[in-house]
């Protein structure tokens, strides 16, 4: 034995990676079990125990969509943005006063999936339009909205203005409204006015560009 | 060799969570009200023995006078730095799997960078612990570096959630 010391540390790497790899094979078959329940139920927040589906058929490769939808939640008392990309989704939810949450998720086999810090949406949709129920904080809505042409749709601005962290969301609704909030650090206060099609707006005083989250051009995924 | 096969590790990681497509999606545990939330908790419990790390290190290269240089104390700076491991490990796991490299603002362009640097750095660093013979500095200058990645990542993510999100469990 011309090796004396024991590779501990090589043991440790290699340990790590195992840790790894389990985690991610359980992860791969957790997000499976977790698209399938969330189909199931629609307010039910995700838990570990969710159950296996039945069903044995391995999902199909997300479509290639990119596609963006806008409108109003029904009884309009917020509007609802979604942003579909190669499976991935993007969604905000607004009323332009007190509420706002930006949720990620899925887009697969018709059906979304999707959720923030306190607020799920699930649903389908198909080429023409999205339409599901979003729940944010103790309140939901159902919604049905239209898919949305340039310059109607989502759009989000992040800058740093003052030592302050300031991300501004807008939706642009098909008659011309946007309806959006900036929150900088936590507190909410009305967007100003995205002009368009430049996208560029004066948060706080200073300048800033927001991008449109509409899958096609991969902004903001 | 050691920093070829970390630099590797770092570029793999890297090139895995910049392509492939982010799920958004990931394993609660109970007792939590997120997986944000877990990983927070994770990724506190693996910096909280990265200071364990350092102070261990300073005691065993003799920095730290009053302590003198205990027996235990190598076998505290392996398990710590173990245990550290252990516990970053779900939370990138889910980084890289559910989120992805992004670069859509500062601190989530640093995140992700160091993240992977870091993974990179570990191995680099245990890998010269097998090697006899190397000059002296090579090994607390390894240490360092990912000493100060585990806490860039931790400032960039945790600290992050604790002053924007809050304190929750």
């Amino acid at each position: 034995m011309v090796e004396r010391k024991p590779s501990g540390p090589v043991i440790t790497l290699l340990v790590g990676l195992a840790t790894a790899i389990v985690l991610f094979v359980l992860g791969t078959n957790a997000a499976t079990d977790e698209l399938n329940s969330r189909k199931a139920s629609a307010t039910v927040a995700p838990t570990t125990s969710a159950p296996a589906p039945p069903a044995t058929t391995t999902p199909a490769p997300p479509a290639k969509i990119r596609v963006a939808y806008a409108g109003r939640v029904d009884g309009g008392a917020a509007s609802i943005a979604i942003a579909l990309r190669d499976g991935a989704a993007i969604a905000y939810l607004c009323d332009g006063r007190r509420i706002e949450e930006w949720m990620i998720g899925t887009a697969a086999d018709g059906k979304l999936s999707l959720s923030g810090d306190g607020a799920v949406l699930t649903g389908s949709y198909d080429k023409d339009s999205a339409s599901g129920t979003v729940t944010a904080g103790n309140k939901n809505w159902t919604l049905d909205i239209p898919v949305a042409r340039k310059p109607t749709g989502l759009y989000r601005s992040t800058a740093d203005i003052r030592n302050a962290r300031v991300v501004t969301g807008w939706i642009v609704l098909a008659d011309g409204e946007q309806v959006g909030l900036s929150n900088t650090d936590g507190k909410l206060a009305p967007a100003p006015r995205l002009r368009l099609p430049s996208g560029s707006a004066t948060v706080n005083g200073s300048r800033v560009t927001a991008d449109a989250i509409d899958g096609a051009s991969g902004a903001g995924f | 060799m050691p920093l070829l096969i970390g630099s590797a590790v770092a570029v793999a990681l890297g090139v895995y969570g910049r392509l492939h497509t982010p799920t958004g999606i990931a394993v609660s545990v109970a007792g939590f009200s997120s997986p944000q939330t877990v990983k927070v908790w994770l990724a506190s419990g693996s910096a909280l023995f990265a200071l364990v790390q350092l102070f261990s290190a300073l005691v065993m290269y003799g920095k730290v006078r009053w302590i003198g240089a205990p027996q235990w104390i190598a076998a505290a700076h392996r398990w710590s730095g173990r245990v550290a491991f252990l516990l970053s490990i779900p939370v990138a796991v889910h980084c890289l799997y559910a989120l992805g490299v992004q670069s859509y603002d500062m601190r989530v362009l640093v995140h992700s960078v160091v993240g992977c640097l870091f993974f990179g750095a570990f191995t680099v660093k245990m890998l010269l612990l097998t090697r006899r013979g190397l000059p002296g500095w090579v090994l607390p200058l390894a240490g360092g570096v990912v000493f100060t990645a585990l806490v860039t990542m931790w400032l960039t993510s945790s600290l992050w959630f604790f002053t924007t999100v809050g304190v929750r469990f």
